[in-house]
């Protein structure tokens, strides 16, 4: 089903474009002297349009030509509110085929986000996708191939480390960032991760143990909505916003919000190509179908780098940073002296490409691409293997499998089910 | 009397101050632990499980129930949880003992759905010992799925999955020689008017019937790249006879698109890659029609594996298969055949063959 990307259209775009930065034009602008014409504007189509899906629709820079879901009712909904010219369908492959739409977008249920990410990869598409990036280890690294090798640009939906308020922490991450490049708390870090500090590991994303099945409604295909998840007897609380409770489709809060806390505290300590060595983990016991929830996870990067998540909130006058030389707490306050002065005269950090229509346009990557994208997943998915098994891990972050531990390692690769696969 | 007394009093002092030894946990004390609260009381249970041995274990799995049907939640508990732990560092000799005693106890559990769960087990615990009990599970549609998941997470233990794309050459080609030129009909028999080789494409001709291999073959490994037209049937006939019905005196391994409209009420076991009649394939690993699909088929005794463009899709013991009769209930005398011909099958549509070499085991 391999497609060649779409050369003409592509160096048309790229040599329209500026040298310089873009910025989102919001719509009411267009038709003056920054007018875009509808060959140069770029075209998406969403993938799953039940829940976050809905806000990918109006997500500015490409213009919606297609919408896609395994369930009519949602798809019924949301063509109701689109412009004529935007089609409905439900397999996400006669989407992929079609040579006009640049973008896809990949907000299912995370099971799909690899499975899609990279046959629209191979369909020449550039693809922005859902977090988390992968279900599993293995499927992120098969994702990054597929984009590679076919050229293609890739963007997760997160954006914590380059803009927006960072949850309850209470600052954008950027002035975080520059405290960490000027050495002011020395090296290495540790970073803490709970409510204490700002964020909420949601444990409200619990399965059920006690799931009596029932029928499938008609509206949903319910063995394309499983794909490549192992079948299981249908229960609504499968699907639809609570399939995050599941092993088989998410890892809960974690696998849910994960990403966009670790990914900033990945930017934050330059961990960008490579991953922790330890994992400790305090849980109970988990369900083998329903995710339940977790006290303590901590991880340990070969350099003394160190992420504790803590589930608990026992940390309740822990620094989100600390260092050798000094500690950051919530709403940007430090034990350093004179933190306040020091603070507002540090350089901006590098650059980031923050718009994913420059990306596109340019073949640049993204501020939060397939690589690093990758390496924070992982983060969330060491967690999720450690919570699972219930035992400390030791990881290689080159090979990315686990050192001696064949259980954790069968959760890297997971076989999907027929037909579906890598 | 007196002595008696003396007796008695002396034996409940020794009782009062004997030290007290510690009995292991039973069955019914781990399960009312479940689910542990901690990673140590986690390890500790488990631990304690496992040491109950193989008896255990398959008294956990026969108590499973399907989903809603029941309160089984402990037991699967302890059930994972002992999957879980026999799969840590230094956990081999554990793993062992779980992994078998899940796999033996497949045949004892009645229910296609509690037998997928322990199929899923198995892929978190599996051993290569696991293989043929796990094979077995695959002619049932209920469990076939998380069977071939299950045997893919013990093949490629304890490595990358081997769920990757079939490359032009299958792996390691030792041992395999050419048994198609790739301009000429030499080394082949029968109707060789029916099909023209050119540019290393043998190709079905509009009237072509059957050809086959001059050399009769016992057990080998086939491997060859074929190609469909909308709506091509054909077939590989293996140890079959000359001249005679390939899938009935021999065995017939269906060549098919599955995706056309006319096949799309036929039996599983009709589609392509299927020991027609006897063992249906996995579907879903066809190329679209038009494109060159890769395939191995593995004719071993009576064990016949075929491998589709990386995955397989067959994999199956005939004895087994057809224990209770075959699936299409019809006479397949030459089944068991210990050797015969290597045969393409007419059967009036186009397809194109290339690269086709044998092993002989």
């Amino acid at each position: 089903m391999a497609k060649k990307p779409g050369l003409n259209r592509r160096s048309f775009l790229k040599k329209a474009a500026a040298v310089g930065m873009f910025t989102i034009v919001p719509r009411k602008a267009l038709g003056g002297p920054g007018h875009v014409a509808p060959s140069e504007e770029l075209t998406k189509a969403v993938i799953g349009v039940g829940g976050m899906g809905k806000g990918h629709l109006t997500y500015p820079g490409a213009r919606l030509l297609a919408v896609c879901d395994v369930d009519q009712l949602h798809l019924d909904e949301v063509l109701k509110g689109c412009a004529p010219d935007v089609k409905g369908y439900h397999d996400f492959r006669e989407v992929l085929q079609r040579d006009d739409i640049d973008i896809v977008h990949v907000p299912t249920p995370p099971h799909w986000h690899a499975l899609i990410s990279i046959a629209a990869a191979e369909a020449g598409k550039d693809i922005w996708c859902e977090k988390p990036m992968s279900r599993t280890i293995g499927e992120g690294q098969k994702v990054i191939e597929a984009v590679q090798k076919n050229g293609r640009m890739f963007r997760l939906n997160t954006w914590f480390r380059f803009q927006s308020k960072f949850y309850d922490f209470g600052t954008e991450v950027k002035p975080i960032k520059q405290v960490v490049e000027s050495g002011m708390l020395g090296w290495p870090l540790k970073a803490t991760v709970g409510t204490h500090q700002g964020f909420n590991f949601k444990f409200n994303w619990s399965g059920l143990t006690d799931l009596k099945p029932e029928p499938v409604p008609a509206n949903l295909d319910y063995d394309f909505w499983l794909g490549p998840a192992p079948y299981k007897p249908y229960h609504p609380h499968r699907v639809h916003q609570t399939f995050r409770g599941y092993w088989d489709y998410d890892g809960g809060g974690l696998g849910d919000m994960g990403q966009h806390y670790l990914d900033p505290v990945q930017y934050l300590m330059k961990k960008d190509d490579t991953s922790p060595v330890e994992i400790e983990v305090d849980a109970p016991q988990q369900h083998p179908d329903a995710v339940g929830s977790w006290r303590r996870i901590t991880m340990r990067y070969a350099d003394g780098c160190e992420i504790v998540l803590d589930g608990a909130g026992t940390e309740t006058n822990a620094p989100f940073l600390e260092g050798p030389d000094g500690k950051l707490f919530k709403g940007f306050t430090s034990d350093i002296n004179g933190f306040a002065e020091k603070a507002a005269q540090l350089p901006e950090p590098e650059p980031q490409i923050t718009d994913f229509s420059e990306s596109v346009r340019t073949r640049q990557k993204f501020a939060l691409n397939e690589s690093n994208g990758h390496r924070s997943c992982t983060l969330v998915n060491l967690g999720k293997i450690a919570v699972r098994l219930g035992r400390n891990l030791k990881f290689d972050p080159v090979t990315q499998l686990f050192i001696d531990d064949e259980g954790a390692n069968r959760l890297v690769h997971q076989p999907m089910r027929g037909p579906w696969k890598l | 009397m007196k002595k008696f007394l003396q007796s008695s009093l002396f034996l409940m002092l020794l009782l009062a101050t004997a030290p007290f030894v510690a009995r292991a946990a039973t069955l019914d004390e781990i399960l009312t632990a479940m689910p542990a609260q901690t990673t140590a009381s986690q390890a500790e249970q488990m631990s304690a499980l496992i040491a109950l041995g193989p008896d255990a274990i398959h008294t956990l799995c026969t108590s499973l129930v399907p989903m809603g049907a029941g309160d089984d939640l402990a037991a699967r508990y302890a059930l994972s949880g002992a999957v879980k732990h026999c799969t840590r560092p230094g956990g081999a000799s554990d793993r062992a003992l779980v992994a078998a005693a899940i796999a033996d106890s497949l045949k004892d559990v009645e229910n296609g759905e509690v037998r997928a769960f322990l199929l899923q087990q198995l892929q978190f615990c599996g051993t290569p010992a696991e293989a043929d009990a796990i094979r077995a599970q695959m002619n049932d549609p209920v469990t076939a799925s998380p069977a071939v998941s299950a045997l893919a997470a013990i093949g490629a233990a304890p490595g990358p999955m081997a769920h990757q794309q079939a490359s032009k050459t299958m792996g390691d080609e030792t041992g395999f020689k050419s048994i198609f030129d790739g301009e000429s009909l030499k080394g082949w028999r029968g109707h060789r008017r029916g099909y023209t080789a050119e540019n290393g494409e043998l190709t079905w001709r509009e009237g072509g019937k059957n050809i086959y291999l001059k050399k009769p073959l016992d057990n080998f490994i086939l491997r060859f790249e074929f190609k469909l037209t909308p709506g091509a049937n054909s077939g590989i006939g293996l140890r079959a006879s000359r001249g005679g019905h390939a899938a009935y005196d021999g065995m017939e391994i269906q060549v098919l698109d599955d995706t056309s409209d006319e096949y799309k009420d036929l039996e599983p076991y009709q589609f392509h890659g299927s020991v027609y009649g006897v063992v249906p394939a996995t579907r879903g690993h066809l190329k679209p029609v038009g494109e060159w699909n890769s395939q191995e088929i593995i004719a071993d005794g009576t064990h016949i594996k075929v491998t589709l463009n990386g995955t397989v899709i067959v994999d199956a013991d005939l004895e087994e298969a057809a224990a209770s009769g075959t699936m299409d209930e019809k006479d397949h005398p030459g089944l068991f055949n210990e050797s015969g011909y290597l045969t393409i099958l007419g059967h009036n549509s186009v397809v194109s063959f290339r690269n086709l070499r044998v092993k002989e085991l």
